[in-house]
């Protein structure tokens, strides 16, 4: 028989949702999609429902080794998943849709970027000069780049519109109904969080050494912020449908009691929650007719959401794409929170610290990149040296990080007799962290997980089937807590199953168990 | 900027891979496992042959490619034939 002239795309006939425990091992299951003809070999997109980027490049993989699959599966972690796919060529357009919380990178839409293989060393760069990847020495100007492939980036923060927030002091956070409601709702919204009480607060980044957004960062997001204004008045019709189909998502549950049990709250609570909600959507829905008459300045960032739910509509529609969800999207925890005292944060701070260049040019940035390698590469070292002998002292070059590192040396020695042995590959991932904001550490209440699965829930009504899912846990280590994994697990395959309603899962993370 | 590390925990088990087939039902003889693959991943070919009836098959692959893939694109090719 003749060869096939024009390999014929395919269709599942059930919607497979991959699950997974750590979210690289989500990769194979895309490769396998690619392989059979399912996803197109390159293009296409992601849509990351995430607290974490999850957007770094394993700092010494060679190019080369993302078309080997065993090396890439064995060189990937759970930070570094996606920009490799990219190299591959396979993925296009990056979708970052995070909770109100997670801040690593800033809301912009229409990012394009270019990754490829860097001249000097064969390994994978990127072309964003953000904090976020050039303290991780990922940075390279395209002109030193070769195999280039150009992917777009949007990064969206997902509000629920009745989302409320309040911070360890009690003061109101970020609440929608706050800025547009009335005094006697917000009392409530404030009321509701007291009574949750699980909700925690990241760390304030300016306890941190350094700032992470130059001038022309923020330029660029203040840029596209008011783009996105006059785009989504000019939508505005949409907008409300879109807006209502939330509202009446919002007020169909009462899944908050799954969440209750995990958590020790009482039924009584969720009945509580469920008259502030019908509240709060009275709000909303006034919210709307305000900015329908252009006076709505305070809903921008609900508009922002809008907008780039009919973006979505639009980019999606006829495509096969990816549609990746990570439950610590619902409730995050930072794991290094609690595993050092505030004096050895401190000394780790130091030793890990850096100051961003001032001068960005791009020989400026090239300059900062290239130390921040040694110096991260020479921290590895050092940590390694300590993992396997923990007596010892190693050298580092800097007479200053030399003293550091002696101090933290002596601290440790002084702890150790209380707590133990030392950890030293945990204590060189935890310095890792501390480079500009600190993780994201959120655990939601009960009802904002809800909040969040209902707006989920509706987003994904109105996109367009994806081609497979793909979810991951994140609770071995800690990053989604684990007494609420499982019951948001429960309930994003009840969503999908309200949404797709044709699905076939697969748990794949219990093989590992 | 945070790096999103492991925490302080043992590494769970590598899952072990399962290797997918690589013997096929032919579809023409229907002989149990009687196809065999070959895929020329520097000419980005697969093949298909029974050993039996010695119908074969070609298609483009690429580096993702299985052997099962090549087997598949033979059945799609099949039936698009029959149609």
């Amino acid at each position: 028989m003749a060869a096939a002239a024009k390999p014929p795309t395919r269709q599942f006939k059930r919607l497979p949702v991959f699950i997974e425990e750590d979210h690289n091992d989500v990769v194979p299951h895309i490769h396998r999609a690619i392989a059979t003809r399912h996803l197109p070999m390159s293009g296409v997109p992601i849509v990351h429902f995430d607290a974490h980027p999850d957007l770094l490049l394993p700092l010494h993989m060679q190019a080369d080794d993302v078309f080997d699959r065993e090396k890439l599966y064995s060189g990937l972690s759970i930070e570094n998943w996606i920009l490799p796919l990219v190299y591959a060529g396979h993925i296009g357009e990056i979708y970052w849709l995070k909770p109100p919380w997670a801040d690593q990178i800033p809301d912009a839409l229409h990012r394009t970027f270019s990754v490829g293989k860097w001249k000097q060393t064969g390994e994978i760069r990127m072309t964003l000069d953000d904090p976020y990847f050039l303290t991780e020495a990922l940075y390279a100007p395209e002109c030193q780049l070769t195999d280039v492939k150009s992917v777009t980036l949007h990064v969206i923060t997902v509000t629920p519109h009745n989302w409320t927030e309040g911070d360890v002091s009690g003061n109101p956070g970020n609440s929608l109904r706050h800025t547009a409601g009335s005094s006697i709702n917000n009392s409530e919204c404030n009321s509701d969080c007291a009574q949750t009480g699980v909700l925690e607060t990241p760390a304030p980044t300016e306890q941190l050494q350094l700032k992470h957004q130059g001038p022309s960062e923020a330029k660029r997001t203040k840029v596209d912020l008011e783009s996105s204004e006059s785009a989504v008045r000019v939508n505005n019709d949409k907008l409300t449908e879109v807006s209502e189909n939330i509202n009446d998502d919002a007020l169909e549950t009462d899944r908050a009691a799954n969440y209750d049990k995990s958590a020790g709250e009482t039924i009584q609570q969720g009945t509580d929650h469920s008259e502030s909600e019908h509240t709060c959507n009275e709000d909303d829905k006034a919210k709307s007719t305000i900015t329908a008459s252009g006076d709505g300045s305070s809903c921008d960032k609900l508009l922002l959401n809008q907008r780039w739910v009919l973006e979505l509509q639009e980019n999606l529609q006829g495509k096969p794409f990816v549609l990746d969800i990570d439950l610590d999207f619902y409730s995050t925890k930072d794991p290094f929170r609690n595993e050092c005292s505030s004096e050895l944060t401190a000394l780790l701070q130091q030793l890990f610290g850096f100051k961003l260049p001032t001068d960005t040019s791009q020989q400026g940035v090239m300059a900062f990149s290239e130390a921040r390698r040694t110096q991260l590469d020479e921290l590895d070292a050092v940590f390694q040296q300590l993992y396997h002998q923990p007596d010892c002292t190693p050298k580092v070059k800097d007479p200053c990080r030399q003293q550091l590192l002696h101090s933290l040396l002596a601290l440790l020695q002084s702890d150790k007799h209380q707590s133990g042995p030392v950890d030293f590959e945990m204590l060189y991932r935890a310095g890792c962290t501390f480079d500009g904001t600190a993780l994201p550490h959120h655990v939601s209440s009960p009802q904002q997980i809800q909040w969040l699965m209902d707006t989920t829930a509706a987003v994904l009504k109105s996109l367009p089937k994806p081609t497979i899912v793909t979810v991951s846990r994140s609770s071995v280590d800690d990053y989604c807590p684990q007494d609420q994994v499982d019951a948001i697990q429960d309930d994003m395959l009840r969503v999908f199953d309200e949404v797709y309603k044709v699905t076939e899962v697969k748990k794949l993370y219990k093989e590992q168990q | 900027m945070g790096r999103r590390k492991k925490a302080n925990k043992p590494p769970p088990k590598r899952k072990a891979i399962v290797p997918l087939d690589t013997l096929f039902n032919c579809p023409f003889c229907n002989h149990e496992k009687s196809c065999e693959v070959k895929l020329d991943r520097t000419r980005n070919t697969g093949m298909i042959t029974c050993n039996v009836c010695l119908e074969d098959f070609q298609t483009s692959i690429n580096y993702l490619s299985e052997a099962v893939d090549v087997y598949s694109d033979w059945i799609d090719a099949c039936e698009a034939a029959n149609q």
